[in-house]
């Protein structure tokens, strides 16, 4: 290093720290909201950093992927890998934040990671296109298909209204930890797809679901099994969904959600997609089943800006 | 040349021809090489040229007749993926009767000048149906996909099953087309008919039944490379003709019919006096030797005389596939233009039935009408045509589905989106639904604001590309909400205007909530 490269990276620090603690020092509304409260957050959002930056920083809060794995554990990742769409379309997980989360989990002591989804597309187009299966398996994790019936196994959905039975993957049945991993999008029927609406893809007959009732079946899906874990990818959203047709309907929101609650979390997700939660009828429903809580002045949120 | 050599190169390039032309059938074959040993078919060449006027088929069609005036019909051993696998049948028989022997036959020739020329006049009279059985390139898809491939999905689905119970997951499960018991009736008969055949008389089929191996036979008539034995040394022990899967050698005559020889080689080395040569044939002896031969202008008048018959009851079905007014059929893959072009040219070899990922494209029965009997069709019932694939354009080795890159597919019209308000479920129960708008993937299919917080169906068939998948997920019953109108002539699908979405928005500096 020459002297004009040391002045020339001195002064690009400087100027970066400079830039940095104004930004810090701007009181943030996000931090004085959760200053308040001192118990462990029920829900972690963070914005304003890569996929894999912000899933690192919320794992973190949340006390680390080991507050959910158990060495020895399987593990299912379940992202949405429903439509022949390349990453930048956002109709499928962010691949990238898929690779971070297996990662996580094998860092943790799982035994083995598998993921999947019962797409809508063809899966062989599916799971190359969207990134999803090679991320996976450079992460190690086992890629499984999910488009035959043999796959699925009868189950009973207690306390369920209009979903008393339902053909789930058999690895939800087998796996220790399941993690729900969504992609923020609008619907064109339910209006928001996201941590419930997700779950749709460990189930045989989504003709089912649309043919009784929609939004109950969604809301009572997890009456049978709630994730472990859901983590919402909310970097790139959809706002014309749910299949990815133009570019145009993508905007770069830069956010993650991260909690068990999934009806908390779905009714965050809808401000950032800018949907009124009341409308969207299985949050609703969600709330009603005792499933989580909708009323987000009772979630101790934790807000993280990177 | 040496005859061991021969037969080496014989098998050699059969068993890899053989091979390629099966694994082509199957979705996970390398995409460069594919699609070229179907290529190499002769029928499919003759319905390119004759209906599309493609030089490159007309150029391939050229080689090969070349070639076979030359070198005989050696299409029949090296290229022909029913020839071998009726050698295979065969050499399996020799191996469990070590005794199997053949003997010399007459050749059949009225028969296989009546079944050429019904052949030849069923294309001009525009109905394929029976290429489709009798090329036997055409009936060999057939056989891959009613034998081979649910044989190889059988073997492959088990075996996932019992490696998912390890927790290996390198397998997935294979589909194979639904068998209907009317589709496979014909074809089981002449299945029957080649194997019965093949095991008790060796390639009799091919010289008796095979029109393309009487056509063929007629052009190697005064090939110049011929079977030849040489009279002074053969002391007709027969051993030639014990080997002759053609059973075209007289060895009582010390003579070969070059038209039935189908160029096996095997004779070549059997020969304990080195008198059967395969060899480029002197002049002198030509008119000799064409006084045997067995197509004469005798057997020519009979045969026609057997086809005037056929081929008045083909065009008595013509006529009647006219007549009746049935609903519209479904529509014909994309890329077939028109469903008159489509059964003039489609010999219904399924191959783009087995390449079809979707499964959308099924044998069908005669939703077609009788000419277009068990051709592939679109069932939007078993599949919809996925917007992002045109697997079926690239490989039609007759053109009946003409090759389109995908953004041209993607303005193929097969059909149109026709909603009935009356079974849909939102409609019915009230409830939300969408399964139609969420898969359509152009907004021929858009949700609209309904009752309350639901949204019902709205279409726009003018950006329909008729793909059917809004009708394959349409989860009403008994009637399906929403279908595709059939195309008959299919039409260019207007391009689909986005709607824009909220695109301004910046990335928002907070959260809102």
């Amino acid at each position: 290093m020459d002297r004009r490269d040391f002045f020339k990276k001195a002064f690009s620090l400087a100027a970066v720290a400079g830039i940095s603690s104004i930004v810090k020092s701007t009181p943030l509304p996000a931090a004085q909201k959760d200053s308040k409260n001192k118990k462990p957050p029920e829900l972690v959002a963070v914005r304003n950093g890569t996929p894999e930056e912000m899933f690192d920083e919320g794992i973190k809060v949340l006390g680390g992927m080991k507050k959910f794995i158990r060495r020895g554990q399987t593990v299912v990742v379940k992202p949405n890998i429903g439509w022949t769409a390349n990453p930048q379309g956002a109709a499928n997980t962010n691949p990238a934040l898929v690779k971070r989360i297996i990662e996580h989990c094998f860092g943790a002591g799982a035994k083995r990671v598998y993921v999947f989804d019962h797409t809508c597309d063809n899966c062989f187009t599916t799971y190359n296109v969207s990134g999803i299966e090679k991320a996976a398996k450079e992460a190690r994790a086992t890629v499984v298909q999910a488009n035959k019936e043999s796959y699925y196994e009868e189950v009973r959905v207690p306390g369920a209204h209009s979903l008393k039975k339902v053909k789930v993957h058999e690895l939800i049945l087998e796996s220790d930890v399941f993690i729900n991993v969504p992609i923020l999008k609008h619907h064109s029927s339910t209006r928001m797809t996201c941590a419930f609406k997700n779950l749709m893809g460990v189930v045989w007959d989504r003709s089912f679901y649309h043919r009784t009732d929609l939004d109950r079946c969604i809301a009572e899906f997890p009456l049978y099994r709630k994730p472990d874990l859901t983590i919402v990818d909310a970097y790139n959203i959809l706002t014309n969904g749910p299949r990815a047709r133009s570019m145009e309907d993508v905007v770069n929101k830069k956010m993650q959600l991260l909690s068990k609650d999934m009806v908390a979390l779905d009714v965050a997700a809808s401000k950032i997609l800018g949907e009124e939660a009341e409308n969207i009828t299985y949050i609703k429903i969600g709330n009603d089943l005792g499933i989580g809580n909708r009323n987000l002045d009772e979630v101790n949120i934790k807000r993280i800006d990177l | 040349m040496r005859a061991g050599k021969l037969k080496i190169l014989r098998v050699t390039l059969e068993v890899i021809f053989f091979i390629f032309i099966t694994f082509s059938f199957f979705f996970f074959f390398p995409e460069k090489l594919k699609s070229i040993p179907v290529k190499f078919q002769i029928i499919p060449l003759i319905i390119s040229f004759l209906s599309e006027g493609f030089l490159l088929s007309l150029f391939l069609l050229v080689i090969f007749l070349i070639t076979t005036a030359i070198f005989g019909r050696i299409y029949c051993s090296f290229f022909c993926p029913l020839g071998c696998f009726q050698d295979i049948l065969i050499r399996t028989k020799k191996t469990v009767k070590k005794r199997a022997k053949f003997k010399y036959h007459k050749s059949f020739t009225i028969l296989r000048l009546t079944i050429l020329t019904l052949l030849i006049i069923s294309l001009i009279s525009g109905s394929l149906y029976l290429t489709g059985y009798l090329d036997p390139y055409s009936f060999f898809g057939k056989l891959v996909n009613y034998i081979i491939k649910p044989l190889i999905a059988l073997i492959n689905n088990s075996s996932e099953l019992i490696l998912r119970k390890a927790d290996i997951y390198w397998l997935g499960i294979m589909n194979f087309s639904t068998i209907n018991i009317l589709s496979i009736t014909p074809f089981i008969l002449i299945f029957g008919i080649i194997v019965y055949l093949s095991l008790k008389r060796g390639r009799l089929y091919c010289n008796s039944i095979c029109p393309l191996g009487t056509f063929l036979g007629i052009f190697s008539i005064r090939c110049l490379y011929r079977i030849e034995i040489d009279k002074s040394s053969c002391t007709s022990c027969g051993i030639c003709a014990s080997v002759c899967k053609a059973e075209c050698i007289n060895s009582k005559d010390k003579v070969v019919d070059n038209s039935s020889c189908i160029r096996c080689f095997n004779c070549l080395e059997v020969c304990p006096e080195f008198a059967i040569k395969y060899k480029l044939f002197a002049k002198n002896k030509r008119i000799e030797a064409e006084k045997k031969e067995s197509f004469s202008r005798r057997k020519f008048i009979y045969s026609f005389l057997g086809v005037l018959t056929f081929s008045g009851i083909n065009l008595l079905l013509r006529n009647k596939k006219t007549a009746d007014k049935t609903p519209l059929p479904p529509p014909t893959p994309p890329g077939s233009i028109s469903l008159d072009k489509y059964i003039s040219k489609c010999t219904a070899c399924y191959l783009c039935v087995n390449k079809c990922p979707t499964n959308v494209l099924q044998p069908s029965l005669f939703q077609y009408g009788l000419l277009g009997a068990f051709l592939p069709h679109m069932d939007f019932y078993s599949g919809y045509c996925a917007y992002e694939c045109n697997e079926c354009l690239k490989v039609c080795p007759t053109d009946a589905i003409m090759p389109h890159t995908k953004e041209e597919k993607k303005k193929i019209q097969i059909g149109r989106v026709k909603f009935i308000k009356e079974f849909c479920v939102v409609y019915k129960n009230n409830t939300n639904c969408g399964a139609c708008a969420e898969i359509c993937p152009t907004d021929a299919v858009t949700m609209t604001p309904y009752k309350g917080l639901l949204f019902i169906p709205t279409t726009r068939p003018s950006i329909c590309i008729g793909c059917g998948a809004c009708q394959n997920v349409c989860p009403a019953t008994p009637d399906k909400a929403i279908v595709v109108e059939t195309n008959i002539v299919h039409k260019e699908a207007k391009i689909p205007q986005f709607k824009k979405g909220k695109k301004d928005e910046e990335t928002p500096q907070d959260f809102p909530f």
